[in-house]
C-alpha cells in the first residue's frame, strides 16, 4: 500500500467515526445557518449525495456559492439534518442536490509518472513502431475512448487522493498512444473525440489541476450523467480526509479553466510531438517513405494542434456546464435558521407555487410567440358584428359610466375612503385612455372599489408584467387555450409563463366587467379570432409591487419534478453539530 | 360616395401614422443605444414616456423589446394594408376597421413593459392612445350607425365599391 492509500484508509476510518452529536448546540446556532436533509420518498435519507448552497438565482443552479458539502445523515446517525453556516451571508439561500446511488469503491494507486520525457518517450516508441504494435500497447482502447479499467469511483478517488499533478504511468500512456496513433497513423484530425483524449492527458500535467482535472474530463465526456457521481466522489473523498468539500466549485471552475490552459496543452503537445519525431525519424533508413510521410503528417498535426486542441477544450467545457445543469436538483429557496428536507417523490410532480420570487423558467424560454393562439378560432359572420359593435358602444358606456359615477359620488353617506375611490374612479373615466380601454370589453362593465382582503390575479411575462392594468378576480384556468381564449391574450402580449398574487387595495378601484374578443388578423393571422368571455379587473393605477403575495407557475407552463420540499423553523438539537 | 372618400382617407392617415409610429419607436431606441454606450442624456420626450429611464439594466431590455414591438407594430401595419388592399366584400371592411381601432391597445400591451402608463405626450414618443385621438375622433364621426344595420352595411358596400371602382392606395 502506498502512502497516499495509507492516508486514504486512515481518512475512510476517521470519518467512520463520525456519527454527529445528540446533545446538540445551541451556542453554535447564532448566526446565519441552515440545515438540509435529502430523503428517499419512504424518508429515509439519502446519504451518496452533495448539496451545493448558493445566493439565490431564480431556482436554477449557477448561482454564487456559499458552501457544499456531503450529506453526512445516514440510517444509523442521530442527527437528521446537516448544518450549513452561511457565514456572513443573511439572506435567502437556495440549496441543490447532486447524487449517486453507488458508494464509492475501495481503489488501487496507480502508478505516477515521475519522469514526463521518459512517459513521453514510451508512448511516441509505440506510435512509431506503427499501427500494429500500437495497437497491442493500447489492449484495444480505442482513440476517443479512455482507458476504463478503472471505475468512476476509482478514477476521481484515487484522483483526490494523490492530489498532486500526475499523468497515469500505464492508463494514460496508453489514451496517449491510441489517440496519437489516431493522429499520425490515421489521420483522424477532424474527430474532436481524438483532440479531447490528448487534451485529458496532457491536463493532468498542469500543476494546479493535476490527476482530479484528467479523471473529471476523462468520466465526464464518458458520459455527463455521471457528473453527480463524481461530485459525490470528490466530495466524499474530501470530506473522509478531513478537508472542506469543493468538488462542485472545483468542477465548475475547471469548466473555464480548461479553456484557459490551452496554452499550457498545447505546449506540452508540441514536446510530445518532438519527441514523436525523434522517434519516427529512426526508422529513416528502413523505411524511408513511410517515415516521409509521418513527420509530413507530424507536421500538419502540430500546424493544427492548438487550433484543434482549443476547440477540444470548449467541446469539454460545454459537456461539463451540460452536466452541471441537466443533473443536479433543482434549487429551492431556504431562509437562515430554516430547515429543508427535500424528498423524492413516487410520481412527477407538478411544481406550480406558491415562489416568493419570480423564478426564471416562468418567463416561458422558446415560446414562439408567431405560432397560433391557443384557442383561437374562426371568425364568423356573427362575430364580425360583434367586433363592430363593441367599437361603436364603447362611447355609450363611457357616458352611462360617468354618469353612474357622478351619482356615486352625489351621495352623502360615503366614507372618505370610498369618495376617494369614487373621485379616482371618475379621474380614470375621464382620462383620454378610457375609450379604448373600454372597446377591450366585451359589454359594458362595472366598477368596482376594492375592500381590504380583496385579491386579484394577473398572468405575466415577466416582473414587469406586475405594473401592467388588465388584472382578473379569478386565477387561470388549466390549459393555456383556456385562457387565451377566455381571456382573449394575443401571444405577442404575454407568452403566458406564469401568474401572481396581489392584494388590494391600493389601487381604489377598478373597471371590470366581461371581456371582449380579439381579432388576430392584427397580428397577420388572418380571420382567427379569442372569444374573450371572461372577467377582466381594469386597475385605475398600478398595483404595487410590494402588494405582490405569490408567484405561480400558470399549469401549462409548470415544471415538473421527482422531488418536493418542506420548510420548516430550524432546531438546534436537530443537526451534526 | 363623399363619405366613402373621406372613410379612405381615414384608412390612409392611419396607415401613415402607423408608419411613422414605427419611426418613432426606432428612434427612441437609439436615443437608448446612445445612453448605453455613450452615456449621451436621453432626452425628455423619451424619459418621459419609459418606466425607469435611469436603469440601464432596464434599458437593455426596453432596447430589446421595443425592436419586438418594432415587428408586432410592423405585421399590424402590413395586415391593415392587406385587408384594404384585397377588399373585395363588406367583412374585409369590418376587418379594417377593427384593425385601425385595435391599433392603439396593440400598440399599449405591446409595449406594457417598456412605457410608462401614466404619460400624457411626449415629442418623440407619444403615447398610443394620444396619438391615435385623431384617429379616433373621426372613426366616430363617420362609423356611426348601429353595427349590422342597414345603414352599416349601405356604408361599408360604398366603400368597398370605391376601393374597387375608383381608388385603392393598397393595391
Amino acid at each position: 500500500m502506498t502512502d497516499a492509500t495509507h492516508e486514504y484508509s486512515a481518512a475512510q476510518e476517521a470519518a467512520l467515526s463520525q456519527g454527529g452529536s445528540t446533545g446538540g448546540c445551541a451556542e453554535c446556532h447564532s448566526g446565519n445557518w441552515i440545515h438540509v436533509r435529502y430523503e428517499y420518498p419512504n424518508e429515509g435519507p439519502v446519504s451518496d449525495a452533495i448539496y451545493v448552497v448558493q445566493k439565490p438565482n431564480n431556482g436554477e443552479p449557477g448561482g454564487e456559492i456559499i458552501a457544499e458539502g456531503v450529506l453526512s445523515v445516514t440510517e444509523q446517525s442521530q442527527h437528521q439534518f446537516v448544518h450549513v453556516d452561511l457565514g456572513n451571508y443573511n439572506g435567502e439561500v437556495e440549496v441543490f442536490f447532486f447524487d449517486d446511488p453507488t458508494e464509492p469503491e475501495a481503489i488501487q494507486e496507480p502508478a505516477p509518472v515521475t519522469d514526463e520525457r521518459a512517459w513521453y518517450e514510451k508512448a511516441a516508441t509505440a506510435i512509431a513502431q506503427g499501427a500494429s504494435d500500437a495497437a497491442s500497447w493500447t489492449g484495444g482502447v480505442l482513440a476517443g475512448d479512455f482507458n476504463e479499467e478503472m471505475s468512476t469511483s476509482q478514477i476521481i478517488t484515487s484522483a483526490v487522493v494523490t492530489a498532486i499533478p500526475v499523468v497515469d504511468q500505464v492508463a494514460d500512456v496508453r489514451d496517449l498512444i491510441a489517440n496519437g496513433k489516431a493522429l499520425v497513423w490515421d489521420r483522424r484530425f477532424n474527430e474532436i473525440a481524438v483532440w479531447v483524449g490528448i487534451f485529458a492527458c496532457l491536463i493532468g500535467l498542469v500543476p494546479s489541476l493535476g490527476s482530479l482535472a484528467k479523471g473529471v474530463i476523462k468520466v465526464i465526456w464518458r458520459n455527463a450523467g455521471e457528473i453527480g457521481r463524481v461530485l459525490v466522489y470528490i466530495n466524499k473523498a474530501l470530506f473522509k480526509m478531513g478537508k472542506a468539500p469543493n468538488g462542485y466549485r472545483f468542477v465548475r471552475k475547471l469548466a473555464d479553466d480548461v479553456v484557459a490552459q490551452v496554452g499550457f496543452v498545447a505546449g506540452k503537445f508540441d514536446e510530445f510531438l518532438e519527441v514523436l519525431a525523434e522517434k519516427i525519424a529512426l526508422a529513416r533508413n528502413i523505411m524511408p517513405g513511410k517515415v516521409a510521410e509521418a513527420l509530413k503528417t507530424l507536421e500538419l498535426v502540430r500546424a493544427m494542434g492548438a487550433q484543434k486542441l482549443d476547440d477540444a477544450a470548449h467541446a469539454i467545457q460545454r459537456k461539463i456546464l451540460q452536466g452541471i445543469s441537466r443533473f443536479s436538483s433543482r434549487a429551492y429557496s431556504v431562509l437562515p435558521q430554516q430547515s429543508i428536507v427535500v424528498r423524492r417523490a413516487t410520481e412527477l410532480i407538478i411544481e406550480m407555487g406558491p415562489f416568493p420570487n419570480w423564478e426564471r423558467h416562468m418567463g416561458r424560454p422558446g415560446f414562439n410567440r408567431a405560432e397560433m393562439e391557443a384557442g383561437a378560432r374562426q371568425i364568423d359572420e356573427a362575430a364580425d358584428v360583434r367586433f363592430k359593435d363593441i367599437q361603436r358602444m364603447a362611447p355609450q358606456w363611457k357616458d352611462e359610466i360617468v354618469a353612474d359615477l357622478n351619482a356615486h359620488a352625489a351621495r352623502t353617506d360615503l366614507s372618505d375612503v370610498e369618495r376617494q375611490a369614487v373621485s379616482d374612479l371618475l379621474a380614470a373615466a375621464n382620462s383620454p385612455r378610457f375609450l379604448g380601454t373600454l372597446r377591450t370589453f366585451g359589454s359594458k362593465p362595472s366598477y368596482r372599489i376594492f375592500q381590504p382582503g380583496d385579491r386579484v390575479y394577473r398572468v405575466i411575462n415577466d416582473e414587469s408584467g406586475i405594473g401592467g392594468r388588465f388584472w382578473s378576480p379569478e386565477k387561470p384556468p388549466k390549459t393555456e387555450a383556456e385562457w387565451r381564449s377566455r381571456d382573449a391574450v394575443l401571444n405577442d402580449w404575454n407568452n403566458g409563463g406564469a401568474y401572481v398574487v396581489a392584494d388590494v387595495p391600493p389601487p381604489p378601484g377598478a373597471f371590470e366587467g366581461e371581456i371582449g374578443p380579439q381579432d388576430l388578423t392584427q397580428v397577420g393571422k388572418n380571420g382567427m379570432m379569442l372569444d374573450g368571455g371572461g372577467t377582466q379587473t381594469f386597475m385605475i393605477d398600478s398595483v404595487p409591487a410590494n402588494s405582490i403575495r405569490e408567484y405561480w407557475y400558470t399549469e401549462w407552463n409548470a415544471p415538473t419534478s421527482a422531488l418536493q420540499a418542506a420548510r420548516n423553523a430550524g432546531k438546534w438539537t436537530e443537526c451534526d453539530l | 360616395m363623399n363619405e366613402a372618400v373621406d372613410i379612405v382617407e381615414l384608412f390612409k392617415r392611419a396607415d401613415r401614422m402607423m408608419g411613422e409610429y414605427l419611426g418613432k419607436i426606432s428612434e427612441t431606441r437609439e436615443h437608448i443605444i446612445e445612453k448605453l454606450q455613450k452615456n449621451v442624456e436621453l432626452p425628455h420626450g423619451v424619459r418621459v414616456a419609459l418606466k425607469r429611464p435611469d436603469d440601464k439594466a432596464f434599458l437593455v431590455k426596453a432596447h430589446q423589446d421595443l425592436k419586438e414591438d418594432i415587428e408586432v407594430l410592423t405585421i399590424h401595419q402590413n395586415s391593415f394594408k392587406r385587408e384594404l388592399g384585397a377588399a373585395t366584400k363588406i367583412t374585409d371592411i369590418s376587418r379594417a376597421e377593427i384593425s385601425m381601432m385595435n391599433w392603439p391597445n396593440n400598440a399599449d400591451r405591446s409595449m406594457e413593459s417598456v412605457l410608462d402608463y401614466d404619460y400624457l405626450e411626449s415629442d418623440i414618443l407619444p403615447p398610443p392612445h394620444v396619438y391615435w385621438q385623431t384617429i379616433e375622433r373621426d372613426y366616430y364621426k363617420y362609423f356611426c350607425h348601429k353595427a349590422g344595420s342597414p345603414e352599416d352595411i349601405a356604408q361599408a358596400t360604398e366603400i368597398l365599391r370605391y376601393l374597387n371602382t375608383v381608388e385603392n392606395p393598397w393595391r
